[in-house]
């Protein structure tokens, strides 16, 4: 490697043949545009004047006079015997430090070898750092920062090649979009298509790349200078971090990122400052009749699904149902509510739902789902009391989009929709509810508080009961499962970072949580190969806070990209993957025995094409060969807790770890 | 969940589905009908619940175990006569009745300790 002083003379006296070829080239250029504006008489040129004083009319058939610059000549940036000092994509890099990233995730593509030079040679090496992470596609590099976001509550960035790569990122921007995330996502556009060197770069170029995921993005743009990217990286953030969250993208010109800044390094335009954004809370009016409701209801009900949005969110949640001695029922799409919580009833949320008088629901995706249901036969009916009131409180009723339906499946019913962030709203509907609490009811108040004290501790010790069934049953029961971690763990600053849905939900049922980041919920959009790569990005963000990540992962799920290990092992993610092995995509073969039974033709068939076993895979020998330490294949309970002891050990060293378990199917 | 050798034990239910009266013969037959016909996917090897509720120790008495099968509320697959037979359906139900009490939570240390 050259010293720093030999390239710093390299490039100086590179740069001094680079402009002597430019000024000429300039020259050339600029006499040429001249020429060609006064034949076409071009608005702008002194000979527009002319024209319009009745200047010598043109012959648009005749050919172009000889003299236009050559393309040698029109640009510097891919003749790689020329040297260079300054170049957009260092500017680039400090527009995403100043907004506060710090890791930037890609499988390599040569639409943005620009940004990747100078992220390694540039970012990585100054300071704030920005770290490139290397993943093995682009699906994880998106999942990455899906789950990063979740725990940081602010963007990493990712980039991806351009049509190919953006096509692997899909499903899981996707994911984001349905899970109300925000991703900071870029994708090199060739778009001088007069500059692309070879037939590859045409495959891979688009006329409107972020086209194909304009229906699942919040917005996008591609920025036509270094000034206009800075300000649509802002714009991008902005959007991103403003309720409803969501995945922005900016398509970034290939060559902006290579050539020079224009004028040198001196004269990178501005950065422009970041906002700190207010998100839009409930309107006054509204928020009044909405505590008025409440504050008298007999039995409220408050119902949170993507609510709690910062630490912020849970703190504000627990004093709103104190202070009605209301039961939560969290949707553990986030960690809305403690686990423990004597007013936590998500486990009986039927049953509650059916006593209210009034609901408060948070950002409910799917409001249908509580307040109605539907037989087998299609007919629906009101899950809900003759007369008890709906209201929703909703940021994404204010970015509706057309084409992908993952909101509000059918209509129901509600009184009064809230176009608003609950979260933001939450604050002044706490205030307004203590304001009106009839004060002749507060011991009618602390009975309803205490009866769903009492319905808490009976529901956890029926969990607990519940979790004793089958408990040295090999394959391994979920329960044992959880539970065995939860011994290694409990008194360790811990963070699941997988939703347990797939697994019984028994960290709901049984583990005691109250922080935030010990439980971030799942995928979005329900697209299988979420697991293995979001929570590797939330282990990311919880490395500088020293958090324990630990995962539950399906085998379906890592078997769609477990590249992502090799990246767990190379970027040393301290994360425990624990694979739920059920040797099969265990969700769709409940769906098809059904399917087979009804067609009365018996299910002895249906392990063809949703078994995952004949070869059984080896995922503990699948984990060393990438470079992790690995554990099993398990399937004696007993092993199970000395295996996660050691596994947890290596995590605690800062390297990630798999433990390979074969398991119920749920 | 060893898929490959399904077909294998749908042979044996078969071969031996003419000892179907006979009681022991039945727990057997009626375990290997458990696993064969998929009960096991949503209610656990033993029964002891997965996606589906537990069905076993103390299953609920035959009558609604059958009523279940030909007319299963909404998640659960239908399980007509001909797919399987009413003596099927006795021999699984005899298995059930035979899976033995495991531990109790206040048994098991893990779960003993656990409180809030
Ligand atoms: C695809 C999953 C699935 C399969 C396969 C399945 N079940 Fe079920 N079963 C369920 C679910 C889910 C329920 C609960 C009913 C509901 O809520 O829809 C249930 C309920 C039951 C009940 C009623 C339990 C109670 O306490 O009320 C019985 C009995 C039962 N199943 C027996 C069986 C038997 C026997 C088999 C195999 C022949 C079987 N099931 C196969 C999912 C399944
Ligand atoms: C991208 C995508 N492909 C297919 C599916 C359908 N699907 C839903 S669950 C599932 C099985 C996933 O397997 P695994 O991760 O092992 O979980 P299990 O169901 O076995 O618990 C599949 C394939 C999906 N949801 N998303
Ligand atoms: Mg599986």
């Amino acid at each position: 490697m050259a010293a720093p002083g030999d390239r710093e003379k390299a490039a100086h006296v590179g740069r001094r043949h680079f402009l002597k070829g430019a000024a000429l080239g300039g020259v050339a250029a600029a006499a040429s545009v001249a020429s060609a504006q006064t034949e076409q008489g071009l608005p702008g040129s002194a000979s527009s004047a002319a024209a319009s004083t009745g200047g010598a009319k043109v012959d648009a058939s005749l050919p172009r006079p000889a003299g236009a610059t050559p393309r040698s000549e029109e640009s510097s940036v891919r003749d790689r015997s020329v040297t260079y000092s300054s170049c957009g994509g260092d500017y680039m890099v400090d527009v995403l430090r100043s907004l506060g990233i710090e890791y930037f995730a890609a499988t390599p593509g040569n639409t943005f070898m620009g940004i990747h030079e100078a992220v390694i040679n540039y970012g990585m090496l100054t300071q704030p750092n920005l770290r490139f992470i290397t993943t093995m596609h682009e699906e994880a590099s998106v999942a990455m920062s899906h789950g990063y976001s979740k725990i940081e509550g602010k963007p990493m960035a990712c980039m991806m090649h351009t049509t190919v790569g953006l096509q692997h990122g899909a499903m899981a921007i996707y994911n984001a979009y349905a899970d109300r995330v925000p991703i900071f996502m870029m994708v090199g556009a060739w778009i001088d298509a007069a500059r692309r060197p070879n037939a590859v770069d045409w495959m891979h170029a688009a006329s409107d790349g972020p086209a194909m995921v304009r229906d699942f993005t919040k917005w996008d743009d591609t920025p036509g200078s270094l000034r206009h990217f800075s300000e649509s990286a802002f714009r991008a953030w902005k959007f991103a971090m403003t309720p409803p969250y969501g995945p922005t993208l900016l398509a970034v010109d290939t060559l902006m990122q290579e050539d020079e800044i224009p004028g040198g390094k001196d004269r990178a335009p501005p950065i422009p400052k970041l906002p700190r954004i207010s998100p839009p809370a409930g309107e006054q009016g509204a928020v009044k009749e909405v505590a008025r409701l409440l504050a008298n209801a007999e039995n409220p009900v408050i119902y949170a699904d993507r609510a709690a949005r910062t630490p912020e969110g849970l703190k504000l949640l627990v004093e709103l149902a104190e202070a009605l001695q209301a039961p939560v029922c969290d949707s553990g799409n986030r960690m809305n509510f403690p686990w423990r919580h004597p007013l936590n009833q998500s486990r009986r949320s039927r049953q509650v739902m059916s006593d209210a008088d009034v609901v408060l629901a948070l950002e409910p995706g799917d409001p249908f789902t509580l307040f109605a249901r539907m037989d087998a036969r299609g007919n629906t009916s009101s899950a809900l009391k003759p007369g008890a009131r709906r209201i929703t409180v909703s940021s994404v009723e204010l970015m509706p989009k057309g084409n992908y339906q993952d909101l509000q499946r059918y209509t129901s019913e509600v009184d009064l929709a809230m176009e608003a962030d609950a979260e933001a709203t939450l604050p002044m509907l706490i205030e307004e509810v203590r304001r009106q609490l009839p004060s002749g009811r507060k011991s009618a108040r602390e009975a309803r508080g205490k009866a769903f004290a009492d319905a808490h501790r009976e529901e956890f010790a029926m969990a607990k009961e519940a979790a004793a069934n089958g408990w040295d049953d090999s394959p391994i029961s979920t329960a044992r499962l959880y539970m065995e971690l939860y011994e290694q763990i409990k008194n360790e600053d811990w963070s699941l970072v997988s939703p347990s849905g797939m697994q019984g939900s028994w960290s709901q049922q049984l583990w005691t949580a109250d922080r935030h980041y010990q439980y971030i919920g799942g995928w979005g959009a329900a697209g299988i190969g979420y697991i293995a790569p979001a929570t590797l990005g939330a282990a990311l963000a919880n490395q500088k806070y020293g958090r324990l990540s630990v995962s539950f992962v399906g085998d379906g799920d890592l078997m769609f990209g477990p590249g992502i290990l090799w990246t767990a092992a190379h970027e040393r993610i301290p994360l425990l993957y624990i694979v739920h092995n059920n040797r099969c995509y265990h969700t769709e073969i409940m769906q098809l025995q059904a399917i087979a039974n009804r067609r009365q033709r018996g299910i002895d068939r249906v392990h063809i094409g949703c078994a995952i076993d004949n070869p059984n895979i080896n995922y503990a020998m699948m984990a060393k060969s990438l470079g992790l330490h690995g554990e099993g294949p398990i399937e004696n309970p007993r092993d199970l807790g000395p295996a996660l002891k050691r596994a947890i050990a290596t995590v605690k060293r800062g390297e990630p770890a798999l433990v390979d378990v074969v398991s119920q199917g749920r | 969940m060893q898929f490959a050798f399904v077909p294998m034990i749908l042979v044996c239910a078969i071969a031996t589905g003419a000892f179907a009266a006979d009681k022991p013969n039945d727990v057997a037959r009626g375990k290997q009908l458990y696993t064969a016909t998929g009960c096991d996917q949503c209610h656990g090897t033993h029964g002891q619940g997965g996606a589906g509720p537990r069905l076993a120790p103390g299953p609920i008495p035959y009558e609604g175990v059958i009523m279940q099968l030909r007319k299963p509320r909404v998640r659960m697959p239908l399980y007509s006569a001909v797919v399987m037979p009413d003596s099927d359906v006795a021999a699984i139900f005899a298995y059930l009745q035979s899976v033995p009490k495991g531990k109790a939570a206040s048994e098991i240390p893990l779960l003993k300790a656990l409180s809030y």
